[in-house]
């Protein structure tokens, strides 16, 4: 009976909301912040003009920002939430989603199986290294941009509690962050998820939320032995 | 048909000699007497160097003309009543030279100013295609029709004047031959000044109000006299320019300054002043940085002042010049985005270093940027690039940032995603490969 269901939930609804969010608040962030960077080009000319100026743009780009910062509160009330009333285990989290050791050796492991040197891939646990560092970055870049963008938009009231220098500082990361991110995404992330050849022409496990089990042992194979062992308890049990 | 024109103007001759005759007394010999003759449009002489030449006087412009009063000997003071058939012998006719002379015996200052005005001179020395007294005074140049200048027909009433120099100043064929610009009419008509003078001439200048009437004289280079000018109607802007950096430069000799027209009008050229809320001044708000940057982007020359030639990049790479590039002309006139006379001032623009710049320190810059930043300090006036690109020397922080990123993270980042992408490219194929032979077996 267990066998016979081929699908596994892997992302749950709030998940999925939360990735839907992240798109369309990062793709305004971008195509409305990117022109400012490189406000000398035409085609920011053409573009910024096309939303009536950059008052309008700038007014867009603060909203995708506030539900940019929204979608992390989001986030980190999640993370409460599962911890508090699912009592999923911090321990278990923590394993899940930080980086350790077992990812360096995976890294290389993927690197050598990518090179032919090695006839078979890491065994992942639930997210690859790939994908930790996603999410991680992630993190890590939203930090940086909030704190910058908050820095740029209230410059007066930063430098009231904050050295002067940071301003210039703040708007030179804010761009140079954006620029990284638009390229890992754009790069990196879209091959992953569209392009490359394991999942084109769309990898749906994050639309559907669910991610097929011989998939999950192909790609996540330390997880799908946890779901196993879980599922065989279960039975026991019954 | 053509004896009958000869009889006729021997008649009028015979007659008018006859009232010659009977008129001994020269006092008593006025307007009527000598247009009995010259009034008929068919007197005439002729002479073999000259040929034919009309000795008409148009009665009717005479009496509306200003010297109807004047009797025609006031003028033609070598005719005599007494001699014989007044002709070439006994009354010189009156040249463009002899006429200037001649209108001096009343309008001696004018007179004066004229003979040493580049077209005085020039008359002098033979020149015939420069304008005498009549060529502006009096319709058709004719020196009988003298018009008061208060009167609109008159070529120099105000509104009229730069129509009148433009006859010979807008001639391509003329002016080239003194090589004089042929387009100060054209430029000038187009211009803010030229656009607006039929509205109000009383205020708006025209061509002799900067460079005179009578004593016109070429111009040379770029003199305090061009500011002075301008100064006549734009007093405060003119003392604050004579005080400014660019003011003292230039009364120091100094041309390479920037002086009223090379700012408020296209080309530099002092004829087409632009009105600085139209979008083609150099100083619209708009252009303003563009505008300074001509000079203060111009490497050479700033060295050659010790000053900074990266002004111009660094405003338009931070947020006021970004903002003005991208903004719509509602929006720049709505949100006053800060451009270069915003903090630095326009008309009296100091060295920064002067102590009195509203940018030459950190609680002066702060009072500058309270102008837009309301509650703006010295700590937030200090985050200012003070127009230099972050180095070693300047904005270390923002220095470090940027080398981080750009020869670190961004390479590092590329060059691991890049070989992530390929790497797995080049698996995903030879998997396919293998399955494909796999298939085949």
């Amino acid at each position: 009976m267990q066998q016979e269901q081929q699908h596994i939930i892997r992302f749950d609804v709030n998940q999925r909301i939360q990735h839907l969010a992240l798109i369309v608040t990062f793709t305004l962030l971008a195509v409305s912040g990117l022109p400012m960077m490189f406000h000398e080009s035409a085609a920011s000319q053409w573009w910024v003009g096309l939303w009536g100026g950059i008052e309008v743009m700038r007014v867009a780009h603060r909203i995708a920002a506030g539900v940019f910062i929204g979608v992390l509160v989001y986030h980190l009330v999640y993370i409460v939430w599962r911890v508090y009333f699912r009592k999923q285990s911090m321990k278990d989290l923590m394993k899940i989603m930080l980086p350790g050791i077992k990812d360096v050796r995976g890294l290389s492991g993927m690197f050598g199986h990518y090179l032919g040197l090695a006839k078979r891939g890491p065994k992942w646990d639930r997210y690859d290294i790939m994908q930790k560092l996603e999410y991680w970055a992630m993190i890590w870049g939203l930090a940086i941009m909030v704190a910058t963008g908050l820095i740029n938009w209230f410059p007066v009231t930063a430098a009231s509690f904050l050295p002067g220098f940071l301003i210039p500082m703040a708007k030179s990361i804010h761009g140079w962050e954006a620029v990284l991110a638009v390229f890992w995404v754009v790069a990196v992330l879209f091959y992953s998820v569209i392009f490359s050849r394991s999942v084109f022409p769309l990898d749906r496990s994050i639309w559907t939320g669910k991610i097929s089990r011989e998939r999950l042992r192909d790609e996540h194979a330390l997880d799908h032995e946890w779901l196993a062992l879980a599922e065989e308890e279960e039975s026991d049990e019954q | 048909m053509k004896r009958l024109f000869f009889v006729l103007a021997i008649g009028l001759v015979a007659g008018g000699l006859g009232l010659v005759y009977d008129a001994a007394d020269i006092s008593a010999f006025d307007e009527a007497d000598c247009l009995s003759c010259h009034g008929d449009y068919r007197l005439n002489k002729v002479t073999e160097q000259e040929g034919k030449t009309s000795l008409y006087v148009d009665g009717e412009a005479l009496e509306s003309s200003v010297h109807r009063s004047l009797d025609c000997t006031t003028c033609h003071t070598t005719f005599d009543a007494n001699s014989k058939l007044h002709s070439a012998s006994n009354i010189t006719p009156l040249t463009n030279l002899s006429l200037a002379e001649k209108c001096g015996s009343c309008h001696q200052d004018q007179s004066a100013a004229y003979l040493e005005s580049t077209h005085g001179a020039s008359l002098t020395e033979g020149n015939t295609d420069v304008p005498g007294c009549t060529s502006c005074h009096s319709t058709g140049g004719d020196a009988h029709s003298i018009i008061a200048v208060s009167e609109p027909d008159s070529p120099v009433y105000k509104k009229s004047i730069a129509q009148t120099c433009a006859t010979c100043h807008d001639n391509e064929g003329l002016m080239a031959k003194y090589d004089i610009s042929a387009t100060v009419y054209e430029n000038y008509i187009s211009s803010a000044h030229g656009q607006t003078q039929q509205l109000d001439i009383d205020h708006v200048a025209t061509c002799s109000s900067c460079h005179g009437s009578h004593d016109i004289t070429s111009v040379n280079g770029i003199t305090p006299s061009l500011v002075e000018k301008c100064g006549s109607c734009h007093q405060d802007q003119s003392s604050q320019y004579l005080g400014s950096i660019h003011g003292t430069g230039l009364a120091e000799g100094n041309n390479d300054v920037a002086i009223c027209a090379s700012c408020h009008s296209t080309g530099g050229d002092t004829h087409s002043i632009v009105n600085v809320s139209e979008p083609d001044s150099p100083v619209y708000t708009k252009s303003i940085a563009q505008t300074c940057a001509t000079c203060h982007d111009n490497e050479g020359l700033m060295a050659k002042y010790d000053i900074s030639a990266t002004v111009y990049e660094t405003y338009n790479n931070f947020f006021h010049g970004k903002a003005m590039s991208l903004a719509t002309e509602e929006q720049i006139a709505r949100m006053n985005y800060a451009t270069c006379n915003s903090c630095h001032d326009s008309h009296d623009i100091m060295k920064s270093e002067n102590p009195a710049s509203p940018v030459a320190n950190l609680e002066n810059l702060a009072e500058t940027c309270r102008q837009c930043h309301d509650g703006a300090g010295v700590e937030f006036a200090s985050s200012y690039h003070l127009h230099q690109e972050a180095s070693t020397e300047h904005q270390l922080p923002t220095f470090i940032a940027n080398v981080f990123y750009a020869y670190f993270l961004i390479p590092a980042m590329v060059v691991f995603g890049t070989s992530f992408i390929l790497l797995d490219l080049i698996r995903s194929f030879r998997q396919h490969r293998r399955w494909r032979k796999a298939d085949k077996e």
